[in-house]
């Protein structure tokens, strides 16, 4: 309770406060003793984005599980609460036991996305700890990071002593173990992350140098450890593996005020664009019983209103139905609200939808990607037109007025008549969605076709690494186009910040040389970019200037042969099959689904001696 | 049949951070977690039936706030209250419990007065009796004006005088107000400290924390009563 007075006297004049009181239900407090293992759990964002992080959730409850550690949270503080912490002298704090972060163990960051990395150095700084791991005291807390970003660690390489790559749930208890004993054995900490640097899935960036030549990569190399890659982790039983029913219920709404569970991982529909579709493979599936018994617990537990079904393809899931008939049979009396995190865009999905919103009605989204078939086949989104068109005829139908369309500008080989072709789909939409409202004798709101599109970059560990991102001049004509075009009542267009797109890109796809360039931008007073209102794009062109950098050069066309900066890490996906994919983008030659036909060969499942796990009618994995 | 209970509880610590909305919201997941038998609403987006009295300000504790509570059966009301504590922040804590008839007025219809206790500041050593001929003072002005901010619309002059009921001293530094609160008007602590910052220089500014929301009461006639005391309920 250090500094809990002293917040608590100013908190009134801050925008927000709940964000910073914890103390919520089932939020856990432990005792703080000298011999206890701690660790500050941090998300570089604001509290509502971050409570609703799930991997997070996973971590607090499983380290807090053990009895010899602590685990807490910490994220990252509004402007004004900034302005006053350092005006008044607090230290970044954690939600618990309020803390300061210098009497922990470790700080883990989940890295979620590029534009939060100055959030990460002002979260240091304001712990008191310096920003690059060289000049960092001996006794400060050891920095660590993964998540769902760490695919590509480079670009914060200098700010970061450890990576732990991939997923988290079999390695953290063993990896803190494993620390605790190091510190216990009066290593210092040099010795201490050459040691932990052995472990798998942990990458110490400080031990190898990188050398380049102009715009690219020419080695990697390491005289104190004979690691040359680091191998991402995956949960080989999904079904077994720890899941936290005792969610934190929050004092104020977040993005997803929900008990969020995970029904499956992985996805193999292999979206040439999508970076998760490739880093969390194979696909594997929790078992009906399993979430059966973990949805009664999570609601007993927390008094939550709805359940969310989430993974990167809930559809897909191979007993759906079975599993959200069983859901509503035994939720919809105490009414409990079951959701879907995504759809597929058939009529399947939409009969799903309906059999979930018997309690509540929310909106409908389907994500077609592109335009066009011929760009569809391209990023291989298996989207068919007529299919979206009898899926949203299926939806209005069925009593839904707001369908949301999501789509991606600038992708490889697009042209002008693609971005026409968004147009067309969502008009077409509006139009069937207008005649079923005109010859319904139902009650029917009036129709709202919500257009999101947002700009497309190309990620690492992807078919389309290799692809060029499209010039900013581009992006705002094919934004200029879709704005003009689709006005009107009942459509609504939604897009990004083309220099905010661009400088995700850049970080996306970059390498060491960017750490003094993010520094820079921080200094200047860089914050929240994700936030568009703080979003500064003049601070990035005086950081890239300054440190001679020319942003471009990370955004350009990548060589057929050339090593990428991400390429320290092995995801198990081999990078041969990534360049088939993208030689198959050029003429639009589809790739079909693994758990649906044969093998694509991506490598990933003799990459880590598993396989898919799938969940027959009976529950038992095929 | 269903049953409605009147209940009293405190808003306290770090909870008084959390707005009305949110209040209402982190009932409904307590009364959930409860497993009292709550009865729903209809409709699309069925919720518990549960009705809060007058909001109170972000940033203040309060030791008597009410809601009305519809449950599908009758029960104890110790039950009902230990059920509530047992799955509750600590921040909110359950009083008392008392089952009204279901044609009795609602909270909001009814509770019209709020009691605020306000720790002053003073610039300058102020004994008691010098408070009190203060306090005496400033409640026999004819009129006690402040401006009144308001969100997109021009500021607006107020008089406070009719719209405060009653007000003490509890002990040195320590002044008590029941002022007019719900549907027909609401006066804000921190505009009571504005009149008296006013009139008196050695007043200075308080912050939320210096007040305590002592209850909100029902006014008939000048005096206060609780929501569910039987004059209320049985009137």
């Amino acid at each position: 309770m250090q500094y809990k007075e002293k917040i608590n006297k100013n908190l009134h004049r801050i925008s927000n406060p709940e964000r910073y009181i914890g103390n919520e239900w089932n939020s856990v407090r432990k005792e703080w003793s000298p011999d206890k293992l701690k660790i500050a759990l941090a998300f570089p964002d604001v509290y509502e984005l971050a409570m609703s992080h799930l991997g997070l959730k996973i971590l607090y409850h499983l380290i807090n599980s053990e009895e010899e550690f602590i685990a807490e949270r910490v994220y990252a503080p509004w402007t004004d609460m900034e302005k006053l912490m350092r005006d008044i002298d607090i230290p970044l704090f954690t939600l618990e036991s309020y803390h300061e972060i210098k009497d922990f163990d470790l700080i883990g960051f989940t890295l979620q996305y590029e534009m939060s990395y100055t959030n990460i150095l002002n979260m240091l700084d304001l712990s008191g700890i310096s920003i690059y791991s060289c000049e960092r005291k001996e006794e400060a807390p050891l920095v660590i990071a993964g998540g769902a970003n760490v695919f590509n660690p480079e670009p914060i390489a200098d700010f970061i002593d450890l990576f732990f790559v991939g997923e988290a749930e079999d390695l953290i208890i063993p990896f803190l173990k494993k620390y605790q004993q190091l510190k216990d054995s009066f290593l210092n900490k040099k010795e201490i992350l050459v040691e932990l640097n052995k472990l798998s899935g942990i990458y110490v960036p400080s031990l190898y140098d990188v050398k380049y030549e102009d715009r690219k990569v020419l080695s990697y190399s390491s005289s104190k450890t004979d690691k040359e890659k680091v191998k991402k982790q995956l949960v080989k039983n999904l079904d077994q593996a720890f899941y936290p029913v005792n969610f934190i219920v929050p004092y104020k709404d977040t993005v997803h005020d929900r008990i969020v569970l995970e029904i499956s991982r992985g996805c193999t529909r292999s979206c040439r664009f999508c970076e998760a579709g490739m880093t969390y493979r194979p696909v594997r599936e929790r078992s009906i019983e399993r979430l059966v018994d973990l949805a009664e617990r999570a609601v007993d537990s927390t008094g939550f209103e709805e359940i969310s079904l989430t993974s990167l393809s809930t559809v897909d899931y191979i007993e759906i139905k079975k599993l959200v008939k069983e859901m509503n049979r035994r939720f919809s009396d105490r009414k409990i609200s079951i959701s879907l995190s995504s759809l597929r865009v058939d009529k399947f999905s939409v009969e799903l939808a309906e059999e979930v919103q018997k309690v509540r009605k929310t909106g409908l989204t389907f994500a077609p990607e592109a335009g066009t078939q011929r760009l569809r086949d391209v990023i291989n989104k298996n989207v068919d037109e007529q299919e979206l068109y009898s899926a949203a005829r299926a939806a209005f139908e069925s009593g839904w007025s707001k369908i949301k369309l999501y789509f991606m500008i600038g992708l490889p080989i697009e042209t002008m008549e693609d971005i026409e072709g968004i147009v067309r789909m969502a008009r077409k939409v509006l139009e069937i969605g207008r005649q079923i409202r005109r010859n319904t004798k139902k009650k029917m709101r009036q129709i709202e076709i919500s257009v999101s599109v947002s700009t497309f970059i190309p990620k690492p560990f992807t078919p389309f690494q290799w692809v060029k991102m499209d010039e900013v001049e581009e992006i705002i004509e094919k934004q200029n186009y879709l704005r003009d075009n689709l006005r009107g009542r009942g459509l609504n267009f939604s897009w990004n910040d083309p220099e905010l797109s661009r400088l995700e890109g850049v970080i996306a796809r970059g390498d060491r040389r960017l750490a003094p360039v993010i520094a820079d931008a921080w200094k200047k007073g860089s914050r929240f970019e994700g936030w568009n209102e703080l979003f500064n794009p003049r601070l990035w062109g005086e950081a890239f200037r300054e440190n001679d950098i020319n942003p471009k050069d990370y955004l350009c066309m990548r060589e057929d042969e050339e090593v990428f900066p991400w390429e320290i890490l092995d995801i198990g996906v081999s990078r041969d099959f990534l360049f088939k994919e993208y030689q198959k983008s050029f003429s639009g030659e589809r790739t079909a689904d693994c758990r649906f036909e044969s093998c694509t060969g991506c490598a990933v499942c003799d990459s880590f001696s598993a396989g898919l796990e799938l969940m027959s009618g009976d529950g038992n994995a095929l | 049949m269903e049953m409605l209970y009147r209940i009293k509880f405190s808003k306290l610590e770090d909870v008084m951070y959390i707005s009305h909305l949110q209040l209402i919201k982190t009932l409904r997941r307590i009364v959930r977690r409860s497993k009292l038998p709550a009865v729903f609403s209809g409709g699309f987006n069925p919720q518990i039936k549960l009705s809060v009295g007058p909001p109170l300000a972000v940033g203040i504790i309060s030791r008597g706030e009410y809601f009305d509570l519809e449950l599908a059966e009758k029960l104890e009301t110790e039950v009902i209250i230990n059920r509530l504590n047992n799955v509750s922040p600590s921040g909110v804590r359950f009083i008392q419990a008392v089952k009204i008839d279901k044609s009795t007025k609602s909270l909001s219809s009814i509770l019209n007065t709020a009691v605020y206790t306000i720790n002053f500041n003073f610039n300058e050593n102020l004994n008691l009796k010098k408070q009190k001929k203060m306090l005496d003072e400033f409640m026999k002005e004819d009129k006690i004006i402040v401006v009144r901010k308001r969100r997109n619309k021009a500021d607006r002059e107020v008089d406070l005088k009719p719209r405060i009921f009653s007000a003490e001293i509890v002990e040195k530094d320590l002044w008590k107000f029941a002022v007019v609160t719900g549907s027909r008007g609401n006066v804000r602590p921190e505009e009571l400290n504005k009149a008296l910052m006013k009139k008196y220089s050695s007043v200075n500014k308080i912050t939320p924390l210096d007040v305590i929301r002592e209850g909100v009461f029902v006014n008939k006639n000048n005096k206060f009563y609780s929501p569910y005391s039987d004059s209320i309920v049985r009137s």
